[in-house]
């Protein structure tokens, strides 16, 4: 038990520390966010008593189970759906693993260790994000201390259960499959259940459901039958007891809580027992028993179209994605947003434009995507590209590699990612949509120079920034400064792209489409031209007085 | 043939090398010996294009490293002292790699890998993943990158540490093969021994500065005491007395 608290004192400094590298800094920040978080929690207060204030006519009953269910359905859900890869990745993949170890400690006490800091974690968000919700259901009926203090342990408790559930998942399959597979796979289970809840968001529409009265009392009633069922339902039944003072029911419900949570978390450690030792062993022993043999003749020679040296480096990359997983781990992600995207795409585009709308909406939209593919498949990957040459970099500036070849070199894969994935959506354009001349103008100045945009400010604000380390977490590969300036230049490309959505209305106007689009299309691309150019040649200058430490 | 031309580099306060002028000729071993924190690495960066000098320049093979750093490092194959590469590579993957970007043709390399494989006893290795490699084949894989492109100037940071023996002993062969072959070749050690042993001319460097160079006959002259062996002089030019005192006055 010492050992646990030992290791979760360790936690609390190690993720302030986190919070900046300076001391005076670190106050800030905390005070920063713990400013932020009364802010948050006001606001929430406030919006929670306007809406349990709100009478509707119609329905003549109290809004407050519904809010306070919808309100810890919420938690509950994103608790549940997150707390996979959360415990996951501090089960398994902490940086002190090893160190920990080492030390004379038994895996159940770092297990335990990190459960509770991650409930903590956790429940600092609810607290903030949950609790006004109940405080202003306590403020709207009078309630007293002991409604409040109750509430609060139940939002503080509330995360112990869906991490719980988590828990009884992944520690028995760790022992079966590598941690690291399994993270693919919850990740791929993530964005399925993504696909499904916008797949549902659109087919359900609510804006066409909620306009009739009848509607209104439908989905009320059905709200509310279907409310009882609802294993949430008991945090209200505890709150609206404890709010009419009748504090000995209310303290039995919360009782009822208090065991099956302790339940819970009893059988996870029980099940940590004898199963938290072999995953964390698949981890330590990877390393030492695959060698793998492999045929150079197979490998992938896919850009022979390119000059040698260019071409030896992006080939190089295409094996370090296939073969590292942690790379691939990270690059994984902006893939599967990209398939939930070109989900969202395909519904969208089903729908036909409403012939008196003055602009045209939908074509908005398609422009929005080609904007957004481009900026996740090439800003998001080319620094990373860059940065994973880290410790190995100094084979390159000792060979006769020039920086501008160095950053060409960068920018093939996002640049041919990019456009394979707009490849994809005009072509789908083009199926379902018909468009007219104006619009596939449009589409492909777009589509064909926006990821030439998005990877050479990917790979040239990179270069800018040039520190080459090693580092256990690819997604901290990158510095922060770059990760700023490339949002920031992201946005201001998502900005500039909207623009010459507008331009393009006015210009049709003029000169009709085709000249129109013909006008965009040479704008856009001596534009993207103009940028890339001079983005790269600045980034390849700042290359040559590069230091490799 | 590699030339320093008053070559300095400080590190904020920290004069690391200071006004190094040195020659080194094709066909020669030149030691480059000098205790830990000399300025031994700092100096090879330097040479190799790595790190810009604070002032002054290198030239190899009469080509400015500064002036034209491209065509320069095409002349030079560097070890470095640690032997950090692309973990995800297979051996061979890698060696073609190199190749690639110094420009060699793709079946002179594949000759030229063969060969090394063989050398180092590398074969059933090749295609393997470097990062199942011990730290001394990572070292050869080093040293065979650093030769695929067949440079004239070899520049070799602390060689010899991480191999076994016989390796070693390898090592040393190929560097004496590759200079009478006419190749110059440059390399730092703080061990004496291995400087003693394998170079024609030795630089001894300590705190940045180049504080005696010649032959080991030349430097053995410069001593105090003739008598006295090469590991006295080293000591008293790096300051080491007091440290041989307090040994023997421990009666080690
Ligand atoms: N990047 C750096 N920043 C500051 N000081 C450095 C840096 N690299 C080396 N030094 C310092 O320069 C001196 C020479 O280092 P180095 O050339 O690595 O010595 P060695 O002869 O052992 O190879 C040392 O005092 C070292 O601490
Ligand atoms: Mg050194």
């Amino acid at each position: 038990m010492k050992n646990v608290l030992i290791l979760l004192r360790t936690n609390f400094r190690i993720s302030y520390n986190s919070l900046a590298k300076n001391k005076k800094l670190r106050l800030i920040f905390a005070i920063g966010i713990g400013v932020a978080g009364v802010v948050a929690f006001y606001l929430l207060l406030r919006l929670s008593r306007f809406l349990y204030n709100l009478k509707i006519p119609l329905v003549n009953i109290s809004l407050a189970p519904l809010i306070l269910n919808i309100v810890m359905l919420i938690a509950f859900i994103y608790l549940l759906l997150g707390s996979f890869s959360i415990m996951l990745s501090t089960l398994y993949f902490s940086s002190d693993t090893m160190l920990l170890l080492s030390l004379p400690l038994k895996e159940r006490d770092v297990f335990l260790g990190r459960f509770v800091f991650t409930v903590f974690e956790e429940s600092i968000w609810l607290l903030f994000l949950m609790y006004p919700f109940f405080v202003g259901y306590g403020v709207v009926n009078q309630a007293n201390m002991i409604f409040y203090a109750e509430t609060l342990l139940f939002v503080l408790l509330f995360p112990v259960i869906p991490l719980a559930v988590a828990v009884f998942v992944i520690l028995p399959l760790a022992k079966k499959i590598h941690p690291r597979k399994l993270q693919n796979i919850i990740m791929v289970i993530n964005v399925v259940f993504g696909i499904l809840i916008v797949g549902t968001m659109q087919i359900a529409n609510p804006s066409y459901q909620i306009v009739s009265k009848d509607a209104l009392t439908n989905l009320f009633s059905h709200g509310f039958s279907l409310m009882r069922f609802l294993p949430t339902n008991i945090g209200v039944y505890l709150t609206m007891s404890l709010a009419e003072r009748n504090i000995l029911i209310g303290t039995f419900i919360f009782a009822i809580y208090l065991v099956i949570s302790a339940g819970a978390f009893c059988f996870c450690i029980l099940l940590s027992l004898n199963t938290y030792k072999e995953g964390l062993g698949k981890i330590r022993t990877v390393q030492y028993v695959k060698i793998v043999k492999r045929k150079a003749e197979k490998e992938f020679k896919g850009f022979s179209f390119l000059p040698t040296k260019i071409k030896a480096v992006a080939e190089k990359d295409v094996k370090m994605i296939r073969r590292d997983q942690k790379l691939s781990v990270s690059i994984f992600p902006i893939i599967a947003y990209l398939a939930v995207f070109f989900f969202i795409f395909v519904v969208v585009l089903g729908k036909k434009p409403s012939a008196n709308e003055p602009l045209d909406l939908s074509f908005f939209t398609l422009l929005f995507f080609f904007v957004f593919s481009s900026y996740m498949a090439s800003l998001q990957i080319a620094p990373m590209l860059f940065y994973t040459e880290s410790r190995s970099v100094w084979v390159l500036f000792a060979s006769k590699i020039t920086s501008q070849e160095l950053l060409w070199s960068k920018f093939v894969i996002p640049f041919l990612l990019g456009e394979a994935m707009n490849a994809l959506f005009f072509i789908l354009m083009i199926f379902v949509r018909h468009p007219s001349i104006n619009m596939i103008l449009v589409s492909v100045a777009l589509a064909l120079f926006l990821p030439f945009i998005f990877s050479t400010i990917g790979v040239s604000t990179s270069a800018m920034f040039p520190v080459f380390k090693e580092v256990k977490n690819p997604k901290k590969i990158i510095p922060g400064k770059v990760v700023l300036i490339q949002t920031v230049m992201g946005y201001a490309m998502f900005g500039i792209a909207f623009g010459f959505f507008f331009l393009n209305n006015l210009l049709v106007k003029v000169w009709g489409g085709t000249v129109a689009g013909i006008a965009i299309f040479i704008l856009v691309g001596i534009l993207s031209f103009a940028i890339g150019f001079s983005l790269m040649f600045v980034g390849s200058r700042r290359l040559n007085y590069v230091e490799i430490q | 043939m590699i030339e320093t031309k008053n070559l300095t580099k400080d590190f904020g306060k920290l004069l690391a090398v200071n006004n190094l002028n040195i020659t080194v000729n094709s066909g020669e071993i030149y030691g480059f010996l000098g205790p830990n924190g000399a300025g031994k690495t700092t100096t090879i960066k330097m040479l190799t294009g790595l790190l810009k000098p604070t002032k002054g320049t290198a030239l190899i093979d009469g080509i400015d490293i500064l002036k034209d750093p491209i065509q320069a490092k095409g002349h030079i194959g560097l070890i470095p002292d640690s032997p950090m590469v692309y973990q995800k590579l297979t051996g061979r993957e890698f060696l073609y790699f190199v190749a690639d970007i110094f420009e060699v043709q793709r079946d002179s390399a594949k000759k030229k890998a063969n060969e090394i494989f063989e050398m180092f006893s590398l074969q059933d290795k090749a295609d393997v993943m470097i990062e199942n490699y011990s730290y001394g084949m990572k070292q050869k894989i080093v040293i065979a990158a650093a030769l695929i492109h067949n440079p004239s100037v070899l520049i070799f940071d602390e060689p010899t540490v991480g191999l076994d023996p016989g390796s070693a002993k390898l090592v040393k062969d190929l560097l004496r093969a590759l200079a009478e072959k006419g190749k110059t070749i440059f390399m730092s050690t703080h061990i004496l021994e291995i400087a003693e042993r394998m170079c024609d001319r030795i630089g001894i460097i300590n705190q940045g500065e180049l504080i005696a160079e010649g032959t080991i006959k030349e430097l053995r002259g410069k001593a105090k005491d003739k008598t006295a062996n090469l590991e006295d002089l080293f000591l008293e030019l790096t300051g080491g007395e007091d440290t041989k005192d307090l040994i023997k006055f421990l009666g080690y």
